[in-house]
């Protein structure tokens, strides 16, 4: 595949990303904050965020596994997913967690779990296609193209 | 032609609904303490203030962003200690910041962290500060919305 096919690739990849609600306007900041002092910014960041959103999807797993659930740590950790995921633009991951700290407050474990399960599920997707989109970079980078300004 | 427009549409579909973008620079010489517990959110605020031309401090939670702030205030001893010293050849190294030459133009501070949250580390820091003059700006970063949240900054 040439370079201009990976990069139209590219663009409507990134397009739907964004019409779709994976992205917000976050995700744009933190590509035009990536420059030439620091390349892989987007990608350290996002990797990142994968690391720590894995561990605290298994911490919540965990924590509302136990006979008396500790619906403030639960809280707590829902705050840490929730802040990684609007600080690098990952908006459904954000809004799943919105409703899923709404579900600590009222103390609702099967809102909980619903919310467990959708976040996991909105988690896996918008990872799948990160990785897609940093996947095709690395070719447009290999085969000596450049990525489109957006 | 037909390309570049389906270029430029495809452009305005991706949320190029940008917010402001900062004057480059426009927070240049100011030194921020930034007290964040969570990594990703130290790492894309830290380079979001530095592109605009702030220095950062990170902190990772309330108890040591009072400790940024505690030696300026300390006692005459621990100054004495801590403000100058001579090395060898009797030259002074650089008077380290006082309360009337705070380090931190500004603290952005997390409200909900561990050991000590937002809320008491600010406490702290204004009690370090009563009757010195001296106050540092203090801005509550928080994700939470409710009317309860904000009233707890302002007490």
């Amino acid at each position: 595949m040439d370079v201009r096919q990976l990069q139209r690739q590219w663009i409507d990849l990134i397009s739907a990303l964004f019409r779709e609600g994976f992205l917000d306007a976050q995700f744009t900041q933190l590509q035009q904050l990536q420059d030439e002092s620091n390349p892989d910014f987007v990608v350290e960041v996002v990797t990142l965020f994968f690391e720590d959103s894995e561990r605290l999807l298994n911490d919540l797993c965990n924590v509302l596994s136990q006979q008396v659930v500790d619906f403030n740590r639960v809280d707590a950790h829902v705050h840490q997913l929730k802040g990684s995921s609007a600080s690098i633009g990952a908006q459904r991951v954000k809004n799943v967690c919105i409703s899923f700290r709404n579900c600590c407050e009222e103390r609702n474990l099967e809102g909980c779990f619903g919310c467990l399960q959708q976040v996991k599920q909105e988690y896996s997707l918008v990872k799948g296609k990160l990785e897609a989109l940093f996947g095709l970079e690395q070719q447009i980078v290999a085969a000596g193209g450049s990525l489109p300004m957006m | 032609m037909n390309q570049d427009i389906k270029f430029s549409n495809r452009k305005a579909e991706n949320v190029a609904q940008n917010k402001m973008i900062p004057e480059q620079n426009s927070l240049e010489g100011l030194c921020i303490l930034l007290a964040e517990d969570n990594q990703i959110l130290q790492l894309v605020a830290t380079k979001m203030l530095e592109k605009v031309g702030a220095q950062v401090v990170v902190v990772h939670d309330g108890m040591q962003a009072v400790n940024a702030v505690r030696p300026i205030f300390c006692t005459d001893e621990c100054k004495r200690n801590f403000n100058s010293s001579t090395q060898g050849d009797g030259e002074k190294i650089a008077m380290k910041p006082t309360k009337d030459d705070p380090p931190f133009d500004l603290i952005l501070m997390d409200c909900q962290m561990p050991n000590l949250d937002g809320y008491e580390a600010t406490k702290a820091i204004r009690k370090l500060e009563a009757g010195t003059g001296s106050h540092i700006p203090i801005v509550a970063v928080t994700a939470h919305a409710m009317s309860s949240d904000e009233a707890n900054v302002w007490r």
